[in-house]
């Protein structure tokens, strides 16, 4: 331990030991030896047997690629407004993108329960639009669910994206213009690729919660569409079986975060160092 | 390979950001295939002037014509202007040959003639061999000449470079001057090069563009600019200038008379255009400055302060009478015993040569 | 349910981690006469602030409040039993399913009766080992009448077109829906645990089903945007739905509405037993539930001396409350995970 800065990072490190690295342990611990299933890593065995908890974790993956799919659609517009505003845009659109974090994510999914709802806009517009034929709901479905979590998780993806435009250098831009790139050339191949730290950074944030969201996962995708946390919920406060939900949980954070770590890889590209 | 150099006429050129004016009635001429420099102190104007050439600002008012044609209306991709940016503005997620490649894309080339483009570019400014590098691998210097070979990569009509050395370490900068100026020699393309480095304008540059406060002060050689500074903002500016305070006493073409701050008299051997009893300022270059043993009409007293060596030369700082410090420069003799410090002597000026300006005058 | 037997020291390593990240389990130390209670959160938390709160104050006992679901109410005394921490409340709020989990796990301490003296004024069976029932709940068919008509029978639920895809269902997570299964499984099957009877049902019935969600408040919200014409309910959640301005109306099934009775029960290591009886006989006296059976709260009362009020008159009619249907908690406890397995496949979409 030759950092000097050591004894300040003493507390930061006895907080995550005590507060994270030591429950997580137990935990781990815990899903290994608990329960009355044989073998060492009986509790997983006896989880992953049966395909039904695999499509669970699928499905769970799934929904945060959808997400982060949409949400990406949604945000890559609005930063290019930012990008193209003047001061009053700017400022007009990091307040717009903040706002819904201030309401509750509970306040927020119910907002999405009207909206997507038989009597809701969307179903309206979708109608109009002949995209559907006769009135029904995007409630309690996958495609509503998709919808609602890319806008609740929208300000992880756009608020990173934004950190980093404000940062970028003009001159970049300028140069691709005296090149002879036009606005949509520059876009592509100038502002959205040096953005791409931004947005990875992003689709981390916006994944995770998305997979992770219980309250919209269970308000708005119903007892049908079944993620891994409405299981583990109902695994630790339905049915006690806390063996099978610490597994569920470990679950739960190695498919999540193996996806997170993926993209996180990206980010050493030699390409995106250092442009951020 | 270059062949169609241009000339560059900027015609009453001003610009102003959000009200405030940064530049104002900018004209100045460059002849084809020449290097111009635009020189000033950081904050007068240069970029925003290079700017608009470049297409990057709009010039209104103002006229920016290239080879005869005038070229305001146009945005800045169509203008056929290469540009060097202050620090580059290297691409930093594309290596070096997408950098360069990068303006070839939207001419309609096939992959082939582009790569054969870049090779040939890449061996014009010598970095053969690091076209798979990216920008954050390269050293400052290396970076400059991706920078070069981006802006020429398209055969541009006027070549423009913001600032190119003032990331570069000193003893880089020399080499790279004389690079550029040979590259831009070979191509023959019009240059403007902005510079707040009077020394590498001098050494680069056929014709200067001296600004200040968003306007031109003086254009010309840069012997014409040295010798004959329009203003003792120019004067001071370009080359080192030691100032003397004086009022004139009389002046007539038979001569002038000056009371200088110290007290003591000048006689100039020329007629100055000042009313009698007018404040001036008296510019002396160090080089045009000697020490002799006795004083005379065009001499004043002095001490020595602090001789410092530099190469062949040796610098001294000099203060007159009344405490006024100037700089006076000589070969330095090594037979010569040396002078001792605080010695009292003689300053003989060159008044023959020396510059009058108004007091009044800003620095 | 699962089987507990894991050892020990296991559990009570899982249980120390557990306790490091939740701070909410310890909870800090009270003085004499006062006592911390779970109820549900919302309604129930802020009638029992009004009522029971100043009733135990004037005797000079401190009752703080903490709301939580059932389920979490065991959850948190389960982990703090295992922890060998104190119980983090002294009092529960819970149902007879919830308080089977309870006694299996030997949370629960015995009520002593003489030490509360409005006791006798319950009916028998509202006198609980673990402590009383407070009131009841009564379930039936919440319905809009804009969007369906009145629901008589469960067979009208899946064989009257009127109401195709109109039903909304919730999983085995819910207490409520459980006992609705167990009535399908009577009129569908051979008996009150014949589940398999009601998976066939909802496997050729799919066009019949309605959204399939987690929660009661869920299908309220539901209900009240007119995306659902039926969910089974209790008179509770129709009062509250009413109170909002919804359109909602409660019916009984004809075989009788399935009734929960809600338990004050008392923590094995309560640090106030007293407060607790004193806590309990408050609940049940004449003047809270008098209080309680108004709106907005229309708790049903179990105190014989408390007459019904108008307002509960009208959903509980003399016929609905002679025809109140019970389950035997303890059996559904055994089976419960075994149906939440199946009930997942049969309507995973
Ligand atoms: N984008 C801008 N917005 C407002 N003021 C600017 C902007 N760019 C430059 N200026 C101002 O205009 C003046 C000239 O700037 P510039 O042309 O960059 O000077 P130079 O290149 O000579 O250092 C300076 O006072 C500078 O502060
Ligand atoms: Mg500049």
């Amino acid at each position: 331990m030759k950092n000097p800065a050591f004894p300040f990072l003493l507390p930061m490190l006895l907080l995550s030991l005590g507060g994270f690295v030591a429950p997580m342990g137990v935990l781990a611990f815990y899903s290994l030896s608990a329960g009355g299933n044989p073998g060492l890593f009986g509790n997983y065995a006896a989880f992953l047997e049966d395909p039904f908890n695999l499509w669970i974790i699928v499905d769970t993956v799934t929904l945060g690629f959808k997400v982060v799919v949409v949400a990406t659609c949604l945000a890559v517009p609005i930063a290019m407004l930012y990008w193209h505003g003047g001061r009053r845009l700017r400022q007009t659109v990091v307040v717009l993108a903040l706002l819904p974090m201030l309401a509750s994510n509970i306040v927020r999914t119910f907002a999405w329960i009207v909206l997507l709802g038989r009597n809701g806009p969307l179903v309206a517009i979708a109608d109009a639009l002949g995209l559907i034929d006769g009135p029904r709901s995007f409630l309690l479905t996958e495609g509503g669910l998709v919808i609602a979590l890319a806008q609740i998780e929208l300000p992880l993806l756009l608020l990173p994206m934004i950190a980093v435009l404000s940062r970028m250098d003009r001159r970049l831009v300028e140069a691709a213009e005296m090149a002879g790139a036009g606005p949509w050339r520059i876009m592509f191949t100038i502002v959205l690729p040096l953005t791409l730290p931004g947005i990875i950074a992003g689709w981390i944030l916006t994944f995770a919660s998305a997979a992770t969201n219980f309250v919209t996962q269970a308000a708005i995708g119903g007892a049908r569409l079944i993620y891994l946390p409405q299981f583990l919920y109902r695994q630790v406060n339905i049915l006690f079986d806390w063996p099978t939900a610490s597994v569920v949980a470990f679950i739960l954070i190695i498919s999540t975060g193996s996806v997170i770590l993926a993209l996180a890889m990206l980010t050493r590209h030699p390409r995106l160092i250092g442009n951020a | 390979m270059q062949t169609h150099s241009q000339a560059l006429t900027v015609n009453g050129l001003s610009h102003t950001y959000a009200g405030q004016p940064a530049v104002e009635g900018v004209s100045f001429h460059v002849a084809a295939g020449e290097i111009a420099a635009l020189l000033g102190p950081s904050g007068c104007g240069k970029s925003t002037v290079l700017r608009a050439i470049a297409g990057l600002l709009p010039a209104k008012p103002g006229v920016i014509s290239l080879g005869g044609r005038d070229i305001s209306p146009l945005p800045g991709r169509e203008r056929g202007i290469g540009m060097v940016f202050q620090n580059y503005a290297l691409f930093p997620h594309m290596t070096v040959a997408e950098n360069i490649a990068y303006p070839l894309s939207f001419r309609g080339w096939d992959r082939k003639r582009r790569q054969a483009r870049v090779e040939e570019l890449l061996a014009t400014v010598q970095l053969g061999g690091l076209e798979r590098r990216l920008p954050r691998q390269l050293s400052g210097g290396q970076q400059q000449r991706v920078a070069v070979a981006r802006a020429l990569a398209v055969d541009p009509a006027l070549l423009l470079l913001d600032e190119p050395f003032a990331a570069l370490d000193r003893a880089l900068r020399l080499d790279l001057q004389i690079e550029l100026v040979r590259l831009q020699q070979t191509l023959g393309i019009t240059t403007v090069i902005v510079t707040h480095d009077q020394e590498e304008a001098q050494a680069l540059a056929s014709q200067l563009v001296v600004m200040n406060r968003g306007h031109i002060e003086q254009t010309g050689t840069p012997a014409e600019i040295y010798d004959h500074p329009a203003s003792l903002f120019v004067n001071s500016f370009v080359g080192y200038a030691g100032k003397i305070r004086a009022v004139v006493e009389s002046a007539s073409a038979a001569g002038s008379t000056l009371k200088v701050s110290t007290g003591e008299t000048l006689r100039l051997p020329r007629e100055l255009r000042f009313a009698p009893g007018s404040p001036v300022v008296l510019t002396v270059r160090p080089e045009r400055l000697s020490i002799v043993d006795r004083p005379s009409d065009f001499t004043l007293a002095g001490r020595l302060l602090v001789s410092t060596p530099l190469g062949p030369d040796v610098i001294r700082s000099i203060a007159l009478a009344d405490g006024t410090e100037i700089k006076l420069t000589e070969p330095r003799d090594l037979r010569r015993s040396p002078l001792e410090s605080s010695a009292p002597l003689f300053i003989a000026l060159d008044v023959v040569n020396l510059h009058v300006f108004p007091a009044g005058e800003a620095l | 349910m699962p089987d507990f037997k894991m050892n020990r020291r296991q559990f009570g390593l899982g249980l120390a981690a557990a306790g490091l990240s939740m701070p909410m389990l310890s909870r800090p130390g009270l003085a004499a006469g006062s006592v911390t209670v779970a109820t549900f959160p919302n309604a129930w938390e802020q009638a029992y602030r009004k009522v029971i709160v100043p009733m135990l104050a004037a005797k000079g006992t401190t009752l703080t409040i903490a709301p939580a679901l059932t389920t979490a109410q065991i959850a948190k005394v389960l982990a703090a039993k295992q922890g060998s921490a104190p119980p983090p409340y002294d009092a529960l709020l819970l149902s007879p399913g919830d308080i089977d989990i309870a006694v299996k796990n030997d949370l629960l301490a015995e009520v002593d009766p003489s030490k509360i003296s409005n006791w006798s004024k319950l009916a028998p069976a509202s006198q609980g080992k673990y402590g009383p029932t407070v009131t009841l709940e009564v379930d039936g068919f919440a319905y809009n009448p804009d969007v369906v008509p009145k629901p008589t029978s469960y067979k009208d639920l899946f064989e009257n077109p009127a109401f195709a895809g109109k039903v909304s269902w919730t999983g085995f997570d819910s207490n409520t829906a459980i006992e609705f299964y167990s009535e399908i499984a009577k009129v569908y099957g051979s008996g009150p645990y014949d589940m398999d009877a009601v998976f066939k049902l909802f496997k050729d019935k799919k066009d019949f089903l309605g959204p399939i969600v987690d929660t009661t408040s869920h299908q309220m919200t539901m209900l009240q945007q007119g995306e659902i014409g039926v969910f089974m309910a209790s008179t509770n959640n129709v009062a509250q739905l009413k109170a909002l301005g919804a359109k909602a109306e409660f019916t009984s099934p004809d075989t009788g509405s399935p009734a929960v009775p809600v338990v004050i029960v008392m923590t094995k290591g309560a640090t106030n037993p007293d407060a607790v009886h004193e806590y309990m006989d408050a609940a049940i006296s004449a003047d809270a539930q008098n209080v309680l059976q108004m709106p907005p709260t229309e708790y049903i009362p179990t105190n014989s001396d408390v007459k019904l009020a108008p307002g509960l008159a009208a959903y509980l009619t003399p016929e609905t409350m002679s025809k109140l249907v019970y389950l035997d908690w303890g059996t559904v406890a055994q089976h419960r995970a075994e149906w939440t397995k199946q009930f997942d496949r049969v309507v995973k979409g």
